[in-house]
């Protein structure tokens, strides 16, 4: 490990300083950034995680462009059919207006959507659910919801946890043992609890005020509670970071807060901040999944990831296996929820100079030290 | 020559941490502290552990508030500045820290790290600082096209010279080290103190040195000031502070180094006890309860006056024993 200096010169014994200027000349500064850039196209995994969320992305924002079957027109009559042709309907249902309520863009979209296709629409690809819902459909767009409830979880994550969590570690003495204590209280609620309890307070208002509402409440609850673990990771991150010698030989040198915070708390923070926004958002997807299970978070008729897995519950019966109603949905959510984490690894990787068993790197301090 | 850095009576005070029915107390980790230091000299500190050595060094960077007294950098006083008016000294003196792993930033390259105090103080414009930078790591023996790679490439040592290149960067003064190669392998330690040396030649800098290493000190430091318990007890030359030692404390400190030269005529005076708290120091003299020479002094004088303070041309001492009085160390 100690092997020093000279030997790192290129050959000769010592260098002349005009070539070593004409050399530095040449020599392009790298920042870390730019090579954090590099590690992460060299990382496999990390691109075609990338690729795969972009295209997922991509689909749910423009569901209502696509040419498929209403994802809540019902046929009670049939049994779920299973992913067969045909490959393609005419005439079908096209997109019910009534049963969804769809902001300015999407209603923009889905009239170009029936400019385009008219009444030609596609078979069922993944098949349909016991009411003859066709799943492709539902799936796709049930991850507009699921999409909608990991924005809420990052932007409260990174906008309130990180901002909160930072300020407390930097200012700390009392406002942050006080800023804590609050996350504190809030950590000991029982999250489902607290959406019942929300939900039940503002029931009669919410009815007045229509479903849409309701799902902005429970959009509200999942961010105030995700930003929590992000604020004390954070905080703790702050402190730590604040008496690293690195910090206080910038403050001998007569750095400004905010170059310190920009030069050296960001790019070390920014790695567990990542880690833990990948760890965030599945679980955040499972906790929508689980309250509109129980009922509570997105109302039929929307779909989202979770109703769907409510739905592939209720398929399972011993007399008939329509395996395809709980195993679709479950490779869309797994499939995804693995990218983020691939994803989420990667930039993690990247962002850390040492590389993956990096802190077995460091010796031991020697004696004295 | 001129004084570059002149510290009269600094006192640095930490309130210690409130314990159950006790009355509240400070810890007097400086107390009391002269030191001179001239443009381009090297100061030695030497001192056991907990002395206040590091407390100085972060005192004089602007990391810790003096309690007390002055600090005289170029004739300008430093205490009781605001962090404006203390800005413009903070490029004057920059610090080499003891630990080359915690020091440096781990996500910043080299080149950053090197050009990061230039940014601070608007020195020169982008590209001529990346020039200097590079032209720095060629000064401390690392080759510039290791600019853009980060801390963990490089060794202990090689660290090490980052962080002496990195103080270099915006033409200090006065560098404090504190304990710059405690951390490092004895055989890169020579390598680094070499450094030191040929750099302050170059760039004629004034170094305060801590270290609780002697010889280190001695290869390094034209003059040494010896710290115990938050007081200087001895200033002098470096011949004087090694040949003749005056105060017992430092005669204490210098036979316990190993020396095969020494002859065994001259058996180490050993030091007996641990240092007392800096919360509570003796009253009188502050190393009367382990001087092995309080015998010698009439009337327990060290226990309870403040010793005087004595000189003999440029080596001066606290200790209430009359010189050439007690048996040659
Ligand atoms: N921030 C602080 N708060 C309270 N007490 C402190 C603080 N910093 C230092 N002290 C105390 O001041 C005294 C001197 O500490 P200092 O770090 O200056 O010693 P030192 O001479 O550098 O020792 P070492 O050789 O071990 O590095 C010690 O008793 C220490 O406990
Ligand atoms: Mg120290």
């Amino acid at each position: 490990m100690i092997t020093d200096q000279r030997e790192m010169r290129s050959g000769e014994d010592r260098l002349d300083p005009a070539q070593v200027l004409a050399d530095a000349r040449r020599i392009r500064g790298a920042g870390h950034w730019r090579r954090a850039r590099a590690r992460l196209r060299e990382s496999r995994t990390a691109r075609w995680s990338q690729r795969f969320l972009a295209v997922a992305v991509l689909l749910s924002l423009l569901t209502p462009l696509l040419p498929l079957p209403s994802p809540t027109a019902l046929d009670l009559r049939a049994l779920p059919r299973p992913p067969v042709g045909p490959w393609v309907q005419i005439g079908g249902n096209g997109f019910r207006r009534e049963y969804w309520e769809l902001s300015a863009v999407d209603s923009a979209l889905v009239d170009v959507r029936e400019a385009l296709f008219g009444r030609w629409q596609t078979g069922p690809y993944l098949g349909t659910d016991s009411k003859g819902r066709d799943l492709l459909s539902r799936i796709l767009w049930g991850s507009r919801t699921s999409l909608l409830v990991a924005l809420a979880a990052t932007a409260c994550s990174l906008l309130i946890g990180v901002t909160y969590g930072a300020f407390a570690g930097l200012i700390g003495g009392r406002t942050d043992r006080l800023m804590m204590r609050l996350v504190d209280v809030l950590y000991s609620l029982p999250f489902v609890f607290l959406v019942i309890f929300v939900l039940a307070l503002l029931d009669a208002w919410l009815d007045e005020a229509g479903g849409a509402s309701r799902e902005l409440v429970f959009y509200a609850l999942v961010g105030a509670v995700t930003w929590l673990t992000m604020a004390r990771v954070v905080r703790g991150q702050v402190l730590a970071l604040k008496n690293a010698e690195f910090v206080q030989a910038a403050r001998a040198m007569g750095a400004s807060t905010s170059h310190i915070v920009f030069r050296h708390l960001v790019p070390n923070l920014l790695s567990v901040v990542i880690v833990y926004l990948t760890l965030t958002i599945p679980s955040i997807l499972l906790v929508e999944a689980f309250l509109s299970f129980l009922g509570l978070g997105i109302q039929p008729p929307r779909v989202s990831w979770g109703l769907l897995a409510a739905d592939g519950v209720e398929a399972i019966n011993p007399l008939h296996s329509f395996w395809w109603i709980v195993v679709w949905p479950a490779v869309a959510m797994g499939s995804t929820l693995l990218a983020l984490n691939l994803l989420g690894d990667g930039v993690r990787d990247a962002l850390d100079p040492r590389g993956r068993a990096a802190d077995t790197d460091r010796p031991a301090p020697g004696p004295g030290a | 020559m001129s004084a570059l850095l002149e510290i009269r009576d600094l006192a640095v005070h930490f309130p210690r941490p409130r314990r159950w029915r006790e009355p509240p107390a400070v810890v007097r980790a400086v107390d009391g502290v002269d030191l001179d230091l001239r443009r381009g000299e090297s100061l030695g500190l030497v001192g056991e552990s907990g002395s206040g050595k590091s407390t100085i060094a972060r005192t004089l960077v602007g990391l810790q508030r003096a309690t007390a007294g002055s600090i005289r950098l170029d004739g300008s006083e430093l205490t009781g500045l605001d962090a404006r008016g203390w800005f413009p000294f903070r490029r004057r003196v920059q610090m080499v820290f003891q630990d080359p792993y915690g020091s440096l930033d781990p996500r910043q390259t080299v080149l950053s790290i090197l050009t990061e105090p230039m940014e601070i103080h608007a020195l020169r414009k982008p590209r001529e600082r990346r020039l200097h930078a590079l032209e720095l790591l060629e000064a401390v023996g690392l080759n510039p096209h290791y600019a853009n790679r980060y801390p963990h490439e490089f060794s202990g040592g090689q660290r090490q010279r980052i962080a002496i290149a990195r103080a270099l960067t915006v033409h200090p003064e006065l560098v404090i080290c504190d304990e710059p190669v405690s951390a490092l392998d004895v055989s890169v330690q020579a390598q680094v103190l070499n450094l030191l040396r040929e750099l302050q030649e170059r760039y004629d800098i004034a170094y305060l040195f801590i270290s609780h290493d002697l010889a280190v000190v001695r290869s390094l430091c034209q003059r040494v000031s010896v710290l115990y318990l938050g007081r200087v007890v001895e200033s002098a030359p470096r011949d004087e502070i090694f040949e003749a030692p005056r105060h017992p404390y430092t005669q204490a400190l210098i036979a316990a180094v190993p020396d095969p030269t020494r002859a065994a005529a001259h058996p180490p005076v050993l030091l007996e006890g641990e240092p007392p708290s800096p919360t509570r120091p003796p009253p009188g003299c502050r190393f009367h309860p382990r001087c092995p020479a309080r015998a010698l002094v009439p009337d327990d004088r060290c226990a309870r006056e403040e010793p005087p303070l004595r000189t003999d041309g440029a080596a001066r001492w606290t200790c209430h024993l009359e010189p050439g009085s007690a048996p040659e160390a």
